[in-house]
């Protein structure tokens, strides 16, 4: 099946052949969100993203057609705290510090 | 010894003052909500004698500290007919604070058609007459300051809409280049200005000294740790500083919360041509600026300077806002239209968040089409001519609306929204709809959730728990505001749990206190508490609280939102 990834910033760097920081890829059916991101070659760069425009878990499995907006930790706006579009990752860390400070 | 310096348009006579009490402790939108809230009529008509203008550096400002000198204005508002404290970069907080010098109260009025400038100095404040600056456009006006006073020093100024008194109009604040590229925009404080009679401050730091800290080695100590938070996090020191403020172009997009045309959908197929992805590529490729800060002590640089194919300067870089506004908001996808577009605004001295809306909504009337780039160039150049029509543009969203009878208005309090649509970002239209500046992003967006324990997992797209979201995020703004601080230092505050201890600490080296964080945060509940008090005053009340309803009526593709946080929520959000 095909999605899209939009990348955010550097992590246009990261990848050659983006169309306006565009690309789209084959995946296999039954794809997770981590696993494209794998196949990508952006696994531990990518602090934030949106799955066809809302906040989504890493496992969440992907769809044909699905388009994915991945962000860099330069590029993750603390609004998104506030807007609830933080990678589950980040979740957890700000629940730990959360913990360790309370 | 700090001081606070009246200026009295009445009898053109000037006088600096010791700090009176109810004002000591205060700083930045502290200050100026309070001389506000304690001098001026709230029924007062906002363009006549009875309305006051504050100008106020922060609480850190003038001193060592990074990205502290950020400037307030503070007065009744033209445009909201409530309390408005507008805040800018540039370099004039910082010299204003170099010269010990909290605030600045301008009142009274002169006789009609006579216009001032106010030089301000280590051991002197003038008014001299200004007549031959009337009329010029904001990069004249610091043309000809200039060549009298030379380029040590900043200006404060209006442009033609300020001259005019029109609701939309700016005060430009010099750049490090002098140029009068970063402004009060919203809330009209041009306007105050304008009808004051005063075209011009100038303030001239050469023999100030920077403010006596109680205690140095403590400030040293915590201004160094405080600074070192901001280069080690990501977002300041390689996101925002490579890609600008207008990075979130993109990301908005793809939230599906970026308003367009009039805000009738969330999602731009022009996008990518205006992001801050393609502002970057454009800027290095034409050799122009990249991370390049508004005010000395920046140590973040998310500005640049945007230059044509030739090489020339344009603009600075637009804003994130100011190309939302005049960019997908219009239709219009490009960058080089949007760049002549905030230069305009920039010399006229007009909001381009407020001008922008007003131009979409002109679109919506018919006047031009929505991605009429060239038109809108030819409208907006009718409030440099200061046409019927140009005073129309310059008067605001709302009054476009009125005069072309169009029904979705985006407007709150009588001000228009920024870039993030409240259908997809709901967290956002709380604020929009309950701070007392009228619809404004800055009043509760950027700061950290978690200073004040707020909720952070908040879904932008259900109503619940936006309500005490914004109320956390509003307070802690009031706080960084009156603190002085550039409110992008929320990002390491957020990440670093010991970096607000870092700003308290300098506070009190600063003043020789003993604050706590819970002291910052009241200090940020009482200024809102100020503010919402001028506003009840005034005659504000909960209906006023409210988003226009269309936002409630029409689902925002793509993901057929509507804004739905119960009126009761809103009613709560401020509610102390």
């Amino acid at each position: 099946m095909q999605i899209t990834a939009k990348l955010s910033g550097p992590l246009r760097k990261e990848i050659e052949g983006l169309q306006n920081g565009e690309i789209s890829f084959q995946v296999p059916e039954g794809t997770m969100v981590t696993g494209a991101i794998e196949a990508l070659g952006l696994t531990g760069k990518v602090r934030m993203l949106m799955l066809n425009g809302k906040a989504v878990l890493h496992d969440t499995e992907l769809h044909d057609g699905d388009r994915l907006a991945l962000l860099p930790p330069s590029l993750a706006f603390n609004m998104y705290v506030a807007t609830g579009f933080l990678a589950p990752a980040v979740r957890e860390d700000i629940r730990k510090k959360r913990g360790e400070k309370d | 010894m700090a001081r606070m310096l009246r200026v009295n348009m009445d009898d053109i006579i000037t006088k600096f003052e010791e700090i009176p009490e109810p004002y000591q402790g205060l700083g930045g939108r502290a200050l100026t909500s309070a001389v506000v809230s304690a001098e001026v009529e709230p029924t007062c008509n906002p363009i006549g004698p009875m309305n006051k203008l504050v100008f106020a550096t922060g609480l850190l400002g003038g001193t060592n500290c990074a990205n502290s000198g950020r400037i307030s204005v503070g007065a009744k508002s033209p445009l909201t007919g409530g309390i408005k404290e507008s805040n800018s970069g540039g370099m004039s907080g910082a010299h204003l604070g170099q010269l010990d010098i909290m605030g600045i109260i301008v009142e009274g009025q002169p006789e009609a058609g006579k216009w001032y400038k106010l030089i301000v100095k280590a051991g002197s404040a003038e008014l001299e007459p200004a007549d031959d600056l009337a009329g010029l456009g904001n990069y004249d006006t610091v043309e000809k300051l200039k060549e009298q006073y030379g380029e040590k020093v900043s200006f404060a100024t209006i442009g033609q809409a300020g001259g005019a008194m029109l609701s939309g109009a700016s005060v430009a604040f010099s750049d490090r280049e002098q140029r009068p590229t970063r402004h009060a925009g919203r809330g009209g404080m041009g306007a105050v200005m304008g009808s004051k009679g005063l075209k011009a401050i100038v303030i001239d730091p050469s023999e100030g000294k920077r403010p006596v800290l109680a205690d140095p080695e403590a400030f040293k100590a915590a201004a160094k740790q405080f600074a070192k938070y901001i280069t080690d996090h990501p977002v300041t020191s390689e996101g925002l500083t490579n890609y600008g403020t207008n990075v979130l172009i993109n990301i908005l997009n793809e939230a599906g919360g970026l308003p367009t045309r009039n805000f009738s959908v969330g999602h731009f197929e022009g996008a990518e041509k205006v992001s801050g992805e393609t502002l970057n590529e454009i800027t290095q490729k034409r050799g122009g600026t990249v991370a390049h800060g508004c005010m000395a002590g920046c140590i973040i640089r998310c500005s640049g300077i945007y230059v044509n194919e030739g090489g020339k300067y344009v603009s600075k870089w637009p804003e994130y806002e100011t190309v939302w506004a005049w960019g997908p908001n219009c239709g219009i996808d490009d960058l080089d239209v949007i760049a002549d577009l905030d230069y305009m605004c920039d010399d006229f001295g007009i909001d381009t968040i407020e001008t922008g809306c007003a131009m979409a909504v002109a679109m919506e009337a018919g006047l031009l089409e929505f991605g009429d780039g060239p038109g809108a160039k030819k409208l907006l150049a009718e409030v440099g001519e200061l046409t019927p029509m140009g005073r129309i543009l310059a008067s605001g969203t709302k009054a476009v609306g009125q005069m072309f009878g169009v029904a979705r208005v985006p407007v709150v309090k009588g001000q228009s929204l920024p870039a993030y649509d409240p259908r997809a970002v709901k967290g956002i239209g709380v604020t929009y709809a309950t701070t007392p500046m009228g619809a404004d992003h800055t009043a509760g967006y950027s700061v950290s959730a978690n200073i004040l324990s707020v909720g952070g997992e908040v879904d932008p797209l259900k109503p619940h728990g936006q309500s005490e979201l914004s109320r956390g995020l509003q307070i802690a703004t009031a706080a960084v505001d009156s603190a002085g601080l550039c409110l992008f230092v929320a990002f390491p505050v957020l990440d670093y749990p010991d970096a607000l201890g870092e700003v308290v600490k300098m506070l009190n080296a600063r003043f020789g206190l003993e604050l706590t964080g819970d002291d910052v945060a009241g200090l940020g509940q009482k200024v809102l508490e100020m503010e919402l008090d001028f506003n009840q005053r005034a005659g504000f009340n909960k209906a006023m609280d409210r988003l226009p309803d269309f936002f409630k009526r029409e689902p925002l593709r793509p993901h057929s939102e509507v804004f739905d946080v119960p009126d009761e929520e809103l009613d709560a959000t401020l509610q102390f």
